[in-house]
């Protein structure tokens, strides 16, 4: 069940940084859980997952630049329209607006009062 | 000694009469399938069940005041069929008829157009080992794949549930246990008074409640299921309406209680924002934008594209099913519109109207 825009939007973003953070807790779970075992399989599928996003999107933005002609570096160059307004400026303000989301929710939580019962 | 051991042994001490597990693989699952006119799918729902490597100690189909044939075709395959007095008015009303009659360990929620994979009950049933699991959902994949709903719900699927929902099986939220295959401890259903018809997700909100009260839910990525999805517009529509009002009833509802539970708030958050503001930018601003500045920004309508084309490609190789998935694309697409106006229109409707969804309409 998906509402709304699956793929889209900050979501995205949010379930790429939470694969990259699997590896990153698998090895803190290894090592402070001696029972633990390191979940090869799931981290490398996401990972993997992951790598291939990243190559998409920035296959896109190559794919842009060949056929809009759009300057892909950072900085503009002379007679040509950096897509740097476009693309990297709307991602950058996307983790900055996951990142506030998030941390806002977590506060509102930690300083709400204790919920009722769920079922009543 | 194992879960499925371990329950055979528990009803051979208490004299049940039915035959040895580790001859008959039956495990203490009581399947309930409720159904509404479901005559032309109903057979191969059940024969899915009854062809299962683990069987179920029962099926319940539930026949919700059918005008067809369902009841029959249930009864000549010799499963249990109930009947409520009345029409129950929806899929939570006609389970909860039959959780009453329910006296194993585990419930087995099916939809009546849903089928299996032979080992799928196995693999749900395997997760019910931790007992903090009071429920466990599997992967879905839409049997048929041939209409441009259709089409777009099988990318929506395959993207989601190999990527969305593994991560969130690996931070042990997945959002929610799907209610067309979830599997659920009894008394954990009788606990929180069965399924809920306070919300038009039951599914959800049973999942959001268990988590408040410190229960876990699995996602079982090998424990497969095939429902039929809606497969014109005009169910397409009423499934994509019922399923926005119902997160958006379940937020209301519940927003107290999972701000306490690390991770599922996260994503709800993130669901909840993606929901409204990026489809508010997905109908309009992009269009605007497009209109009045440059035509790149057009480019915002496929921006993402790897974060579909990826997984559902990953997971469509492995099945065998690339081509289907490379030309199903465009539907996804379309689908991921109309959903997201759908969901503006629930959202005004619920929030800014106060004008709740309460009817419940079959998507198919």
């Amino acid at each position: 069940m998906n509402v709304g825009l699956p793929g889209a939007g900050i979501g995205g973003i949010f379930y790429l940084l939470c694969a990259l953070a699997m590896p990153v807790k698998e090895v803190f779970l290894t090592i402070t859980r001696p029972k633990h075992t390191f979940r090869y399989r799931l981290v490398t599928k996401q990972l993997s997952i992951v790598t291939g996003i990243v190559s998409g999107v920035i296959f896109i933005y190559k794919l842009a630049n060949n056929v809009f002609g759009v300057d892909l570096s950072l900085s503009a160059s002379e007679g040509g329209t950096s897509i740097i307004f476009y693309s990297l400026l709307p991602v950058l303000i996307s983790f900055a607006l996951l990142l506030i989301i998030l941390t806002s929710v977590r506060l509102i939580g930690f300083f709400s009062s204790p919920h009722t019962s769920p079922f009543e | 000694m194992n879960l499925i051991s371990q329950e055979c042994y528990d009803n051979e001490t208490t004299g049940a009469s039915r035959p040895p597990c580790n001859t008959t693989k039956v495990c203490p699952v009581t399947v309930i399938v409720p159904a509404y006119n479901e005559a032309d799918c109903i057979a191969d729902t059940i024969n899915s069940l009854l062809t299962q490597s683990l069987s179920p100690q029962e099926i319940i189909v539930v026949d919700d005041g059918s005008t067809d044939y369902t009841a029959r075709i249930s009864r000549s395959l010799g499963v249990t069929v109930i009947t409520p007095p009345k029409n129950t008015g929806s899929k939570a009303g006609a389970q909860n008829y039959a959780l009453k009659q329910v006296k194993t360990h585990y419930t087995l929620a099916i939809d009546a157009d849903t089928t299996l994979k032979n080992d799928a009950l196995e693999k749900l049933f395997s997760a019910m080992a931790d007992p903090e699991v009071v429920a466990a959902c599997g992967f879905v994949i839409p049997r048929h794949v041939d209409t441009l709903w259709e089409r777009g719900r099988y990318v929506e699927y395959l993207m989601a549930f190999t990527f969305y929902k593994e991560i969130q099986e690996y931070y042990q939220k997945p959002l929610i246990a799907s209610g067309c295959f979830s599997m659920y401890r009894t008394d954990y259903l009788q606990q929180v008074g069965g399924w809920s018809l306070r919300t038009m997700a039951e599914d959800m909100d049973l999942t959001w409640t268990a988590y408040q009260l410190g229960s876990k839910v699995r996602f079982i990525s090998d424990a497969l299921c095939y429902p039929i999805e809606p497969h014109n517009f005009h169910f397409m529509r009423k499934q994509l309406k019922r399923w926005a009002h119902g997160f958006i009833q379940n937020v209301r509802l519940h927003w107290k209680g999972i701000l306490q539970v690390p991770f599922l708030r996260s994503i709800v958050t993130v669901m909840s924002w993606d929901a409204t503001i990026a489809s508010v930018v997905y109908l309009m601003v992009i269009p605007i934008l497009a209109a009045t500045i440059s035509p790149v920004f057009l480019l915002g309508y496929i921006i993402d594209l790897p974060v579909v084309l990826v997984p559902t490609l990953m997971k469509a190789y492995s099945r065998g099913e690339t081509w289907k998935a490379l030309t199903s694309i465009p539907a996804f697409f379309i689908l991921r519109f109309v959903n997201s106006a759908i969901f503006l229109e629930a959202l005004f409707k619920e929030v800014v109207l106060n004008k709740p969804l309460e009817t419940y309409e079959k998507g198919h």
